[in-house]
């Protein structure tokens, strides 16, 4: 760089005395132009939040999970060999569709409970530690005469 | 002389990049036990015992001091003959992240639960 400066001003002084100034113009004006392009400072960015465009949205997730349950399980009775298929049927269809959403950065997770409705009491209660403004779960349930199916999915940001 | 401390920060990054299952399991049994242990089914009761479990094992996992985002269900069912399964399917990095399941039971009810943990 020091060495480019030098050259530039002495190149300045003869250009001073001699008739050849167009063509030491364009010389100056070229070490110029490089001198000024090193100047900028190289802008070094990492994607630490989502969008609000690329944010969770809850919404055609729960659409997701009513399809599968609907086409899994309607008229359909409990039976014990099937309810196994059809748990890991659903886990499996509603993962691939999630992953079809394409959300950018985003980990998730869905969940299966399906269970045998014989008058027993159920309660299912969840709780995370994460970040409020990224991450967020969807849920549905699904109910007919001989099943119950709940479905959760979770949705965690990759920083 | 030298090569002991590196080994050991290592170590430390390679179990801070993993989900212990084992230690995960035992906070879970134990939260478990210590809510509900010798307590029969009572329906007025499961709502506050599902957030017990569910806020013990969430403070006991943060005690960890991992760099994880933990997620914690908890299912407790009676037990009336009636069938439950669970299944879940999950879009990570197998590295890093991971899962455990607990299942217990008494005379009067069962009760499921799961963790999973994410790396940050």
């Amino acid at each position: 760089m020091g060495e480019r400066e030098e050259i530039g001003i002495e190149d300045a002084i003869s250009v001073e005395g001699s008739d050849l100034t167009k063509g030491n113009d364009t010389e100056d004006t070229e070490i110029f132009k490089e001198q000024s392009y090193e100047s900028i400072p190289a802008l070094h960015s990492y994607q630490i939040k989502p969008s609000l465009l690329e944010r969770f949205k809850a919404d055609p997730v729960k659409e997701i999970i009513r399809n599968v349950q609907t086409e899994i399980l309607t008229g359909k009775n409990y039976s014990v060999d099937n309810a196994k298929k059809w748990t890991s049927k659903i886990a499996n269809e509603v993962n691939a569709r999630c992953r079809e959403l394409k959300m950018r950065r985003y980990k998730h997770i869905a969940q299966v409970i399906l269970g045998e409705l014989k008058g027993a009491g159920v309660k299912t209660g969840l709780r995370c530690v994460w970040d409020c403004e990224t991450d967020g779960f969807t849920s549905e349930l699904f109910m007919n005469d001989t099943i119950f199916c709940i479905t959760i999915v979770f949705a965690v940001y990759l920083y | 002389m030298e090569q002991k401390p590196k080994e050991t920060v290592d170590q430390d990054l390679q179990e801070e990049g993993q989900f212990v299952v084992d230690d995960v399991s035992k906070i879970i049994k134990d939260a478990i036990e210590n809510v509900i242990g010798g307590n029969g089914y009572q329906q007025n009761k499961v709502n506050n015992w599902t957030t017990a479990v569910v806020e013990a094992c969430t403070s006991e996992l943060t005690k960890l001091m991992k760099p994880y985002k933990y997620i914690v269900t908890c299912t407790i069912m009676q037990k009336n003959g009636a069938g439950l399964h669970t299944a879940s399917s999950c879009y990570w990095d197998n590295n890093t992240d991971g899962s455990c399941t607990v299942r217990w039971e008494n005379k009067t009810m069962f009760c499921i639960v799961s963790v999973y943990g994410l790396a940050i």
